[in-house]
């Protein structure tokens, strides 16, 4: 691990993230004070999943959902600090991460599947993949939100 | 507390509901703040049922029960609507506002409520393309493509919002003209890979909220409401892709990642 691969394979992307988390804040009308907060969540989210995925070599749904629950702590931070919905800071930190090329390949391949009567192995195979590893990484996703909420305030509100 | 009081309670209560439901908030959460409106204003005890798309309060005080159903139509993400709310409740429960003040509150927040502005939104979640584009291995010129058809594509998408087209038919639309768009970048050769300015520019209309929403009221025990927000996710994003399907159709450039 040199200082080069930590500023142009870490940091850089990292700091690029940054724009679709706060990007998508604005989309989903999160308020103007909270969005600071979504693109730290953002980078922080990103860069864990990185360092899992090229430091540790975890599978990227391992990796994902270690990242999602850096971000689901973070923003349970921030929720019981400013009494706001953790949604509103972790939704949209995880946008960099959701499986969207994944998603509509799968769903792109089905309808290829079915307009051109073409079912090869290759092509069947693809679409099998893209859609299994939607599906996990989504899970995943979620899961790591939701788990500080699901291991510490089993029975309370957190807001 | 005499019966009409009651009732404007459960109204209010409702109505709070209603709002966070109808802005993408998840079930456990809606729940939660909802009965802690309820018995914050005065009620004794309240149940919520939520399913699909309509939800049901049972409310108890003096031992008499008033219960109250109201549907729920989808109005589209905005996280400010439900952090109002639950700041609300917050402030009914610190014993800062009382029912006319939350009434005033919910009335603004249902009316008018506050929206950065739609020029500002197109510039930024286009940009948000250009840098998943980068994030995928692009160059300069893959995101400038990226950036055009995503720019595009979210005018049509919220000029289709504002008309109430359905969504389905939107996002198909959308993903139809903004596709076209980024294979213009296949088409003349633009940059090293342009392929993938095809697969960015489609990305701001990933259903992320609903299906993290589904995911996770599965997760905490809301089996239905959870199936209805996963069908709804899959539906849009199969409407997403029949529009990548007819523009590929269209502009000949097969073989989409």
């Amino acid at each position: 691990m040199d200082l080069n691969w930590v500023v142009l394979s870490l940091l850089l992307p990292m700091l690029v993230a940054v724009v679709p988390a706060v990007g998508f804040a604005v989309l989903f009308n999160v308020p103007i004070r909270f969005l600071k907060y979504c693109g730290i969540a953002g980078a922080m989210g990103y860069g864990t999943r990185i360092i899992a995925m090229q430091l540790l070599d975890f599978p990227i749904e391992i990796a994902s959902l270690a990242a999602a629950s850096v971000v689901g702590c973070l923003a349970m931070y921030w929720s019981r600090k400013f009494l706001a919905p953790v949604q509103v800071f972790a939704v949209a930190a995880v946008i960099p991460m959701i499986p969207g090329k994944f998603a509509f390949g799968a769903m792109v391949g089905l309808m290829e599947m079915n307009l051109h009567n073409h079912f090869d192995p290759a092509l069947m195979t693809d679409v099998l993949r893209l859609g299994l590893k939607t599906v996990f990484i989504l899970m995943c996703l979620a899961l790591g939100i939701a788990a500080p909420r699901l291991l510490f305030y089993r029975a309370k509100p957190v807001v | 507390m005499d019966e009409s009081a009651h009732q404007n309670i459960v109204r209010l209560a409702l109505w709070a509901g209603q709002l966070m439901l109808q802005h993408g908030a998840d079930t456990e959460l809606v729940e939660t703040t909802t009965h802690r409106l309820c018995t914050a204003l005065g009620a004794d005890w309240a149940d919520i049922a939520i399913s699909a798309n309509n939800i049901v309060i049972s409310s108890v005080s003096q031992k008499k029960f008033l219960t109250k159903v109201r549907r729920v139509v989808d109005r589209g993400i905005n996280l400010k609507v439900v952090c109002d709310v639950v700041g609300l409740t917050e402030m009914v429960e610190r014993g800062v506002a009382d029912t006319y003040m939350v009434e005033k509150r919910l009335r603004l927040l249902s009316d008018k409520p506050r929206k950065y502005n739609r020029w500002l939104v197109t510039f930024v979640v286009a940009l948000s393309c250009a840098c998943f584009c980068y994030l995928f291995g692009g160059g300069l010129q893959e995101c400038a493509v990226t950036f055009t058809a995503s720019l595009v594509g979210m005018v049509v998408r919220q000029s289709f919002a504002k008309h109430h087209i359905n969504p389905l038919i939107n996002f198909a639309v959308t993903a139809f003209v903004s596709t076209s768009v980024a294979s213009l970048g296949v088409l003349f050769e633009w940059g090293e890979h342009p392929r993938i300015a095809m697969a960015a520019t489609v990305l701001m209309l990933v259903p992320g909220l609903p299906s993290i929403n589904a995911v996770s009221d599965a997760v905490e025990g809301h089996i239905s409401v959870a199936l209805a927000r996963w069908t709804f996710a899959t539906m849009l994003i199969m409407a997403t892709g029949a529009g990548i399907m007819l523009a590929m159709t269209l502009t000949g450039v097969w073989s989409w990642i």
